[in-house]
């Protein structure tokens, strides 16, 4: 259930403690924060493709998908790439150190609505971010979708992000098919090599009932759209996440416009269908 | 509905009498132009302009303001609400019916599913006397977008009647509360009046020219993506700004974190911003989805008269002329808009419009 935490003044952050951190890669560390307040705690919800505004104090803020998935409540946690002022400020951050968090902002992948349907989805790099809290709200509610097939890309093998999960949990939990790919490799990678699309070749995806959610890098979406088209999936049945400069992330700043929609509260995800007529979109 | 008159020379007493209560502002002269600026006394204020070169949204939005404090070492966030917002009420006196609809497009804006309490709380201490303009100013195309008229979002609405009279419309209870503040300055109307108020109106209407038809812009804008005009325009452009900073209801903002010389506090601030700076649209990675001039110029176009319709459910735009008059490129917002509809007409163009 979504409860709405009011607060006065939107633009006011709560404060929250980060409580654990978990280095992935070089760039990308997985975050795991605590709201100070109690209330907070226990009625703070989200929707799996929802994002957060984080505050650091003093450099800024910015816009994360929240990672983690509201069936397992308690903590947020984020996956942040360095990337600049504030991203690099939080690659700072001690267990103890204070920040500020607001929101959940967004629409979110659209559960509710695909509830029964099989489910492929695409990540690439970070896209994995958000999908993420897709994937372990699918698995944490597995008997209401159907079958899950996840296609994953990274640059490198050691470019990849929760790879424990990748590896273990995901493949091991019921009618969840995992695959995944890199573009480039050392002689110790046994896996698949090639741009996620060439994992299309390698697993037959029947898109009858199926819906596919993708996010990666912009230049991903066109070649995975396409491959999905070819296979007769429907143009309101593919869910894109999109990423824009975001200030404000409740509709008032204009930064995050495309077309003629908002990606704060319009979107982040957005189906095919919606993505063809925004101009500027992909 | 109870209307009033009051003479023009009393409206200069009423609003002697306002300054014990009110911050006012008003359209001052300043060497060749007009400004909306607070004002001390009556005197210097001057009904009898075309256009200000600034809209009165500073007034609501300022360019620059505090939103909250950061207290680095007990690590406390200070809303900076109440200080950001002015003491005392404030009353803005002459501001014409383009001024206020673009502050029912900011009203939009900055309230629906989330409030903009600096915003809100600013209009909801600001009392407004707005002023039908009853001839076109020089670069204004209100008519053209509709918004020559104006039925709420003020307090009082004055139309000049003959003898050097205004005809008084009430607009909300704030406006009754000003009259009351000077019962003696104004007059019910009679039915003479009701009759010297249609003539002004009638006047207004035969002077307002309407250079382009409204009804057909969405199917224009859509069809005119890829228009040769972007191109033509887009190199004239430098991306200045102007045209954004000086219009109404372009809302764009940035928010940054300034830390304070002691390195004890940092200050949240948001400034106004333009969708024509280079890092508008500027994402990690360097990628920046409008690179090009062109692609920032066309998409203030397609925001304000397109994206905004989706958005809000008006056009961002009341014809006030002011970008035209700011464009050191000599970029016309009316003509582009006209040449486009020329260009791709599904229905008849004004003739000897350009
Ligand atoms: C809905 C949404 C969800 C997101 N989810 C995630 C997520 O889960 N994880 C994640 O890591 N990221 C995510 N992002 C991206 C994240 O918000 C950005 O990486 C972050 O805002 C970068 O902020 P920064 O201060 O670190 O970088 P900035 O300092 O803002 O700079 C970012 C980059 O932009 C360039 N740049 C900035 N300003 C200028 C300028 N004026 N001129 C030239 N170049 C400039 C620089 O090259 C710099 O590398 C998400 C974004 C959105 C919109
Ligand atoms: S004022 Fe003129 S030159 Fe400046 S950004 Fe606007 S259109 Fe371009
Ligand atoms: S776009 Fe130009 S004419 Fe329209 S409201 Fe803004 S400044 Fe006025
Ligand atoms: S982030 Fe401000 S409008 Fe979307």
């Amino acid at each position: 259930m979504q409860v709405e935490v009011k607060r006065e003044n939107e633009y006011v952050p709560n404060l929250a403690v980060l409580k654990n951190r978990t280095d992935m890669t070089e760039l990308e560390t997985l975050f795991e924060f605590e709201f100070k307040d109690k209330d907070l705690q226990d009625h703070f919800s989200y929707k799996p493709g929802q994002f957060i505004q984080l505050s650091m104090f003093g450099i800024g803020e910015a816009p994360f998908s929240i990672s983690s998935t509201p069936t397992r409540p308690g903590t947020i946690e984020l996956g942040i790439r360095r990337a600049g002022d504030v991203t690099e400020a939080i690659h700072r951050l001690e267990p103890g150190d204070v920040v500020g968090l607001r929101g959940p902002y967004g629409n979110g992948f659209p559960l509710e609505k695909i509830k029964g349907k099989d489910i492929l989805i695409v990540a690439g790099g970070i896209g994995l971010v958000p999908l993420r809290s897709a994937i372990n709200y699918i698995i944490d509610e597995r008997e209401d979708f159907g079958h899950m097939t996840l296609f994953y890309g990274a640059c490198l093998p050691e470019e990849r992000i929760f790879v424990d999960e990748l590896e273990n949990d995901w493949p091991s939990a019921p009618e969840v098919d995992v695959l995944q790919t890199v573009d480039e490799c050392h002689e110790t990678w046994m896996g698949n090599v090639g741009v996620v699309t060439t994992l299309f070749d390698k697993y037959e995806v029947d898109s009858e009932n199926t819906v596919a959610l993708i996010c990666g890098p912009p230049v991903m979406y066109r070649f995975v759209v396409k491959e999905l088209l070819d296979l007769d999936f429907r143009r309101d049945e593919i869910y894109m996440s999109l990423e824009r400069r975001m200030k404000c992330g409740v509709g008032k700043c204009a930064h995050c416009q495309v077309g003629h929609k908002l990606v704060c509260k319009d979107g982040p995800v957005f189906t095919y269908f919606e993505v063809q007529r925004l101009q500027e979109a992909i | 509905m109870q209307n009033y008159v009051i003479k023009k020379e009393d409206l200069n007493k009423l609003v002697e009498r306002a300054l014990d209560d009110y911050d006012v502002y008003a359209p001052v002269q300043k060497k060749s132009i007009h400004v909306y600026d607070q004002i001390s006394d009556p005197a210097s204020m001057d009904l009898n302009y075309g256009q200000t070169m600034t809209s009165a949204k500073k007034l609501f939005n300022p360019p620059v303001e505090n939103m909250m404090t950061f207290d680095f070492d007990k690590k406390e966030i200070k809303d900076r609400l109440e200080d950001t917002i002015p003491e005392n009420p404030s009353l803005i006196v002459g501001l014409h019916a383009c001024d206020i609809n673009g502050l029912l497009f900011l009203d939009r804006v900055y309230g629906g599913e989330y409030d903009d309490l600096y915003y809100q709380k600013r209009r909801e201490k600001t009392t407004i006397i707005g002023l039908n303009c009853l001839e076109s100013c020089e670069s204004g195309f209100c008519r053209s977008v509709n918004t020559h008229i104006v039925f709420e979002g003020y307090d009082l609405f004055l139309t000049p009647i003959e003898d050097e009279r205004y005809y008084v419309n009430v607009g909300s209870p704030k406006g009754d509360r000003l009259i009351t503040l000077a019962p003696d300055l104004f007059e019910e109307a009679t039915e003479d009046d009701v009759d010297a108020f249609r003539k002004s109106l009638q006047k207004k209407h035969e002077s307002l020219p309407v250079e382009f038809h409204l009804d057909n812009l969405m199917e224009t804008l859509d069809m005119a993506w890829d228009d040769p005009i972007w191109e033509e325009i887009g190199e004239d452009c430098m991306n200045c700004g102007s045209c954004a900073l000086v219009c109404p209801t372009c809302y764009c903002f940035d928010v940054v974190d300034e830390v304070g010389l002691d390195l004890k506090e940092s200050t949240r601030k948001r400034k106004w911003d333009t969708c024509l700076y280079y890092d508008f649209a500027l994402v990690a990675g360097n990628h920046n989805f409008r690179e090009e001039p062109e692609a920032r110029l066309k998409y203030r176009f397609y925001h304000k008269m397109r994206g905004a319709v989706h958005d809000q459910g008006i056009i961002a735009c009341t014809g006030c002329g002011r970008c035209i008059d700011a464009c050191p490129a000599g970029i016309s917002f009316l003509d582009v808009l006209a040449q486009l509809q020329k260009n791709w007409a599904s229905a008849p163009t004004i003739e000897g419009g350009n």
